[in-house]
C-alpha cells in the first residue's frame, strides 16, 4: 500500500484507505492537506454502513480514468495497457494521441460506466444515504450515480407511488391539481406508469 | 440498522432535484410535474419544458422564446418546419417535389392563396418529412411573417446568418470517433448507426451517451414491449 488515509465513521469505526481511494472526495483530499500531526480525519455525519459502500465506489474509481473525462483527454498513465510506464515522459500532445488510438482506454472507461450503473440498482433508502455523503464528502462521480439512482426509483412510477417512495405530500389545492393535469394532458393518462 | 427515511430533504435542493429531473424521459417529467409544488415549478420551467419538446424529435438545441408557454405543451412535427430561402427560379411544385412534401401543405404552412405568393416573399417553410434532419439539429423559434404562426426553424444550410454550425472535421477528429464508436459498440452491444448517434448527442461523453442509451431502452420495453419478445 502506498500512502493511506484512516477515517473515523460517525458510530466510531476506522477505515484505512489508500490515498488515492480517499482523495477522491475533495472535503478528505482538503482535510488532509491541512497540516495535521494527526492523520485521522473524522466523519461524524457518515455511519460506517454507509462509509463502506463510499469506499467501495472510491476504490473502483481510483486509478481510473475519470467518467467525465472525453475520450481525447485521457492521459497515458491512467491507461491500462501501458501501465504508468509512459508517467512524466508524455508531453500533452503525445497524451491526446495515446487516447485517440487506444483501445484498452475506451473500454476500460465504459467498463467503469457499467458497474457505476449497476452500483446504484439499490433501494431508495441507501440512495438517499449516498446522496447525502456525496454531497457532504463533495464525491463528484458519486453525485452523479446517486442522482442517476434517485431518477430510477422515479421512473416507470405514477405520482401517487412517487408521493410514496420519496415521502412527499400532495399540497396542490384541488384547482391547481386540475391545472397540471390540463398541461400534461397529452399524456394518455397520467397516473398510470 | 439504516436510520429511517423520515424525509428526503436533501432533494429539497434545487440543484438537486433538477439535476434528477434532466434525467428522466418526457412522461416521467411530466408525472414527476403532479407530485407537488415544489416538483411542478421544477419540473415545468422553461429548461424542462424545452427538454421535453425536443426530446421526441432528438432535436439537440431549441433557441429562441415563443411568446406563450403553450407552445411546448403540443411537441408535434407541425411545431417544426424548414426553412427555404428563395431563389430565381423556385416555385412551390418544385420545392414540394424536391422536399418530398405536398404543394398544399406548404402552401397551407405558409398561408399562401396562391403559388404566386412566393413571388413577395424571401423564403418559405416547407413541413418536415424526413425526420433524420431533426436529429441533433438546433431549431430556431420564430414568428413567421406570413402565417403569422410561431414555428422552430430548422435552417439546413446553417444558423439564420448562413454560418454553418457543423463542427470541423479533419482527419484525427474522424479517426477518434471510429475508435469511440467501436468501443460504444462493444459494450452497448448495439450497432454502428445507434452507437454513432448517441455518441453525437452527448458530444463525445461516454457516460452521457450509456445514460441515454439505457434511459431509451427502457421507454422502448415500456412502450413497444412486443419487440422485446
Amino acid at each position: 500500500m502506498g500512502k493511506t488515509i484512516k477515517l473515523i465513521s460517525g458510530d466510531g469505526e476506522m477505515f484505512e484507505v489508500e490515498e488515492a481511494v480517499a482523495f477522491q472526495s475533495n472535503i478528505i483530499k482538503s482535510l488532509a492537506d491541512e497540516d495535521n500531526a494527526d492523520d485521522c480525519i473524522p466523519l461524524p455525519r457518515v455511519d460506517s454502513q454507509i462509509l463502506s459502500k463510499v469506499l467501495e465506489f472510491c476504490r473502483k474509481h481510483a486509478n481510473s480514468p475519470s467518467v467525465h473525462t472525453k475520450f481525447a483527454a485521457i492521459p497515458s498513465e491512467l491507461c491500462p495497457k501501458h501501465d504508468g510506464s509512459a508517467a512524466g515522459a508524455s508531453s500533452s500532445e503525445s497524451s491526446s494521441a495515446h487516447s485517440e488510438t487506444c483501445r484498452a482506454c475506451y473500454d476500460a472507461v465504459m467498463k467503469l460506466v457499467q458497474w457505476d450503473l449497476e452500483f446504484v440498482k439499490v433501494d431508495l433508502d441507501l440512495i438517499h444515504h449516498l446522496l447525502k455523503a456525496a454531497n457532504y464528502l463533495d464525491i463528484e462521480d458519486l453525485m452523479f450515480m446517486a442522482v442517476e439512482g434517485a431518477a430510477n426509483a422515479i421512473r416507470g412510477n405514477n405520482p401517487e407511488e412517487i408521493r410514496k417512495l420519496f415521502d412527499l405530500e400532495n399540497d396542490f389545492t384541488p384547482e391547481e391539481e386540475k391545472e397540471i393535469l390540463k398541461e400534461y394532458s397529452w399524456l394518455d393518462d397520467p397516473f398510470e406508469p | 440498522m439504516l436510520s429511517p427515511m423520515c424525509d428526503f430533504s436533501i432533494v429539497v435542493s434545487g440543484d438537486l432535484l433538477r439535476s434528477i429531473f434532466e434525467r428522466l424521459p418526457p412522461s416521467d417529467l411530466a408525472r414527476s410535474a403532479c407530485v407537488c409544488r415544489l416538483w411542478r415549478d421544477f419540473a415545468s420551467d422553461r429548461e424542462m419544458k424545452e427538454k421535453i419538446f425536443r426530446s421526441t424529435w432528438k432535436v439537440r438545441r431549441v433557441l429562441g422564446e415563443p411568446s406563450s408557454s403553450a407552445f411546448w405543451r403540443h411537441p408535434s412535427l407541425d411545431r417544426f418546419a424548414i426553412s427555404h430561402r428563395l431563389s430565381r427560379g423556385d416555385s412551390v411544385a418544385g420545392l414540394a417535389l424536391r422536399y418530398g412534401v405536398q404543394v398544399m401543405d406548404i402552401k397551407r404552412l405558409n398561408n399562401m392563396m396562391s403559388e404566386h405568393g412566393i413571388y413577395s416573399r424571401e423564403r418559405l417553410l416547407i413541413p418536415i418529412n424526413k425526420l433524420s434532419l431533426l436529429i441533433d439539429s438546433t431549431c430556431y423559434i420564430e414568428l413567421d411573417e406570413h402565417s403569422k404562426r410561431e414555428v422552430a426553424v430548422l435552417y439546413l444550410e446553417g444558423g439564420p446568418d448562413g454560418k454553418s454550425t457543423q463542427t470541423m472535421n479533419n482527419t484525427i477528429y474522424i479517426k477518434a470517433r471510429r475508435k469511440i464508436l467501436n468501443s460504444v459498440k462493444r459494450s452497448m452491444q448495439v450497432d454502428d448507426g445507434t452507437a454513432e448517434y448517441y455518441l453525437s448527442t452527448s458530444d463525445g461523453d461516454p457516460r452521457a451517451a450509456m445514460l441515454q442509451l439505457s434511459e431509451d431502452l427502457r421507454w422502448e420495453q415500456q412502450n413497444r414491449p412486443h419487440l422485446f419478445r
